[in-house]
């Protein structure tokens, strides 16, 4: 049997329109298995956002993809029409974005909002909410967050009703841009450990896009280093060690452990 | 969707210039253009059809249509224009000031902004034509007054908004007056999205300074005003329908443009803002 | 020299957000305001410059006191915005964007100002073909750096910054902080440093102070506080900074 991977980025370029300068993606690749926990990390403004906005398809229009494929499970998202891509999101494919109060209907309760989720998967209303109880425990997420709005609730708790949406919908890929940024410290932790728990139980295989060293190497085993809209560097976790890295990769440890 | 699509293209917006454009054109030079004089009259070819000496013909009396329709752009456009001025000329002021100072003045300032906008804005202003007699002029002073409210409403809250950005307060706490912080921050981010509105309240000025004329209360006969070319023709409209028909679109032609200018600008300003990622 | 905060609460819109706060910040010191999100920190902050009215026998600036006013306080404290980019004028390029905050100084022309202005961008490490750029084509460690050098040109006593790493990575906060270490060695304000992550503060502040829903819960030097920690919620901190990495 040919071990196909799950999830595979072909030579992703994207440039802005109209302008002939340097792209800026430039021939980006990777592949991700079921499971597997991939990192994408480089500092801010090198591409890592624009990259898993183009898996996403939702580029805005000053930039354009030049060339690329991005293949998940044997389906190239970009070919997709627009009916087809709307039902690979969701269950295919979970984004979870830096900003979570925008990705929550303000006008809807919680409950609302985990109810119109969990339809796509199951029909039965008691069957709905037993889930989604079940995920919100998981989560350790208090059950009466169910009936309040999502300006009651903290950046860290509507983080994790979107990784209580990821685990009911347990999609194929999850995405994650940078979850934890604008967090304070201990509510990362909670975060980083309720994402432990859903990717455990999922078995999504996730993209983790993160500036910051440390909470890559928590959650993921593999790493990309990113530079320039360019990969210029691919370890696992264990060897990321300061030596034979390239320099981006060192500068990136270097800062963590002054900073 | 199709029609809305076309409101947001370059082309939409191009198509605007061009229809403005072609209007200032012939508002600056059509007299000087224009075959005929749009007010000699010749009784014996009152209401004739298209011909080469008249290309749109002669109204009811014997006066050329298209002569009349190029003298009268300066006066319809440059109404509208005015008009547009004066409101800007009381609502900036008023919205500024209420949203800079605060406090009393603002709940003053605003009350009173309230007690116009309960009017309804037609009747109001014609209040006050009535009040200083029909003309152009008065129609242009009602149609102001009564407009101003919902600018003011408008630059208010764009300043407010403006306010309370980040780098305007960070300039404050630097000890940056009130003046010197409306000519360096808050203008250059209120005017861009106030252009806009203008330009869209600009087709609405147009309609309401033509409709006022059409019904005998702007311009006056003899002047070759476009809504009052509609009223004049109105009674041969059986007769001679594009006697009607001409100012009408021409109307629509400028009211058009007026807003794909508007939208088309707006568009473009949307896309402005730097994206980041 | 000290700021004096004393026995200030505050309450917005009917709740009470700060209880009693009292602490000292000492000039050419670095303190360190420490806090889990919406604990009240950026609250007390702009109390401190004037943005919340508080109760004038709060705050003492050496002893007298002082009431602090927006706008025309800032040669005394200043406070720095949170958002790089948010904090910049858009219409201004680097350099006119420091000269704006001199303008108010008596006694200085144009051309003061203008050399004044290149440098102190100059001294936080902007190049001279970055400080005509406006802040739309610059990154956002650049953009603090230049919101960090309008803040000195006002020249005020006490300089508070409100999370000046969260929006950056980490390498750029890596700089900052180098930045800033040389700084308070060329300027004697005193400096506060308002943020939720220890990792980026304890090497920088001479004394940190923990806020947790509105109360002080611990005031103390910064390697007593991470050392010999009192509180469940300090010793949290503290553990994350002292974590292996």
């Amino acid at each position: 049997m040919v071990d196909t991977p799950l999830f595979k980025l072909n030579h992703l370029t994207i440039c802005q329109q109209g302008k002939d300068q340097n792209p800026i993606i430039d021939d980006v690749s990777f592949s991700l298995n079921q499971g597997q926990r991939l990192g994408l990390i480089g500092r801010s403004g090198c591409g890592k956002s624009v990259t898993s906005h183009a898996i996403m398809d939702i580029l805005r229009p000053p930039l354009v993809r030049k060339q690329g494929q991005a293949i998940l499970q044997g389906q190239d998202l970009f070919t997709l029409s627009a009916a087809e891509k709307r039902r690979i999101r969701g269950q295919g494919m979970f984004c979870i974005f830096q900003s979570p109060g925008s990705a929550l209907h303000p006008a809807l309760t919680i409950k609302q909002q985990m109810i119109e989720i969990a339809t796509v998967i199951e029909q039965d209303q008691t069957t709905i909410i037993n889930a989604v109880e079940y995920a919100f425990d998981r989560m350790q997420l208090p059950i009466r967050c169910l009936t309040q709005y999502p300006h009651h609730l903290s950046g860290g708790m509507k983080q994790r009703v979107l990784m209580a949406m990821a685990l009911l919908l347990k999609p194929t890929l999850l995405i994650a841009d940078e979850p934890t940024t604008g967090l304070d410290v201990l509510t990362e932790q909670d975060v980083l450990k309720a994402m432990e728990i859903m990717l455990e139980e999922t078995q999504s295989a996730c993209l983790f896009i993160s500036h910051d060293i440390r909470i890559v190497k928590r959650v993921c085993n593999d790493l990309l280093v990113m530079k320039d809209g360019k990969i210029v560097d691919r370890c696992t976790r264990d060897e990321l060690t300061y030596r034979e890295r390239a320099e981006t990769t060192r500068e990136i440890i270097d800062a963590m452990k002054v900073a | 969707m199709k029609l809305l699509s076309l409101r947001a293209t370059p082309l939409g917006l191009n198509t605007g210039v061009i229809l403005i454009g072609c209007l200032l054109l012939i508002a600056f030079f059509g007299e000087s253009l224009a075959p005929h004089d749009p007010n000699k009259m010749d009784l014996i070819r009152r209401l004739e059809g298209m011909s080469w000496t008249y290309p749109l013909g002669t109204d009811h009396l014997g006066r050329d249509v298209l002569s009349r329709l190029m003298s009268g752009t300066f006066l319809s456009l440059g109404a509208a224009v005015m008009t547009a001025i004066s409101i800007l000329f009381i609502a900036v002021p008023i919205g500024l000031i209420s949203a800079m100072v605060g406090g009393v003045v603002n709940h003053l300032l605003m009350r009173i902004t309230d007690i116009f906008l309960a009017f309804p804005m037609i009747i109001f202003s014609l209040v006050i034509i009535g009040f200083l007699g029909a003309s152009l002029n008065s129609a242009i002073i009602g149609v102001a007054l009564a407009w101003w409210p919902s600018l003011a409403r408008l630059v208010y809250t764009l300043t407010t908004d403006a306010l309370a950005k980040d780098f305007v307060l960070a300039s404050r706490q630097c000890g940056i007056g009130p003046v010197k912080l409306v000519i360096r921050h808050i203008l250059p981010q209120i005017l861009p999205p106030l252009f806009v509105v203008m330009s869209l309240e600009m087709a609405s000025i147009l309609l309401v300074l033509s409709s006022l004329s059409f019904l005998g209360i702007g311009a006056q006969p003899p002047e070759a005003e476009w809504g009052a070319m509609l009223n004049e023709a109105r009674p041969f409209f059986t007769e001679r329908p594009g006697l009607l028909l001409a100012p009408g679109l021409l109307i629509s032609l400028a009211v058009m443009g007026f807003n794909l200018l508007g939208e088309g600008i707006r568009h473009k300003l949307d896309n402005r803002s730097p994206f980041r990622w | 020299m000290s700021f004096q905060v004393d026995n200030l609460s505050l309450s917005l819109g009917g709740n009470k957000i700060l209880h009693d706060i009292s602490f000292t910040l000492e000039r050419g010191k670095v303190t360190g305001l420490l806090g889990r999100s919406g604990c009240g920190k950026s609250t007390l902050a702009k109390a401190m410059v004037g943005i919340h009215q508080v109760d004038q026998s709060c705050l003492k600036i050496g002893g007298t006191m002082f009431q602090p006013k927006f706008g025309k306080t800032g040669h005394k404290i200043q406070y720095m915005w949170q958002d790089p980019h948010m904090a910049l004028s858009p219409f201004l390029s680097a350099v006119r964007c420091v000269e704006e905050a001199m303008e108010t100084q008596k006694d200085t022309t144009k051309k003061q100002r203008h050399e004044k202005a290149q440098d102190l961008l100059d001294q936080v490490g902007l190049t001279s073909a970055l400080m005509q750029k406006r802040p739309h084509a610059l990154s956002g460690g650049q953009c603090q750096r230049i919101a960090l050098a309008r803040a000195i040109a006002a020249q005020p006593e006490f300089l508070i910054l409100d999370e000046p790493f969260s929006a950056l990575d980490l390498v750029t906060q890596k700089n900052i902080i180098s930045l800033l270490g040389n700084l308070r060695q060329v300027y004697d304000f005193g400096l506060m440093i308002i943020s939720h992550d220890l990792r980026t503060l304890w090497r920088l502040a001479d004394k940190l102070i923990l806020i947790d829903q509105g109360h002080i819960i611990e005031d103390r030097p910064t390697s007593d506080f991470i050392h010999s920690p009192r509180h469940d919620l300090t010793k949290t901190f503290a553990s994350f900074a002292l974590a292996e990495v």
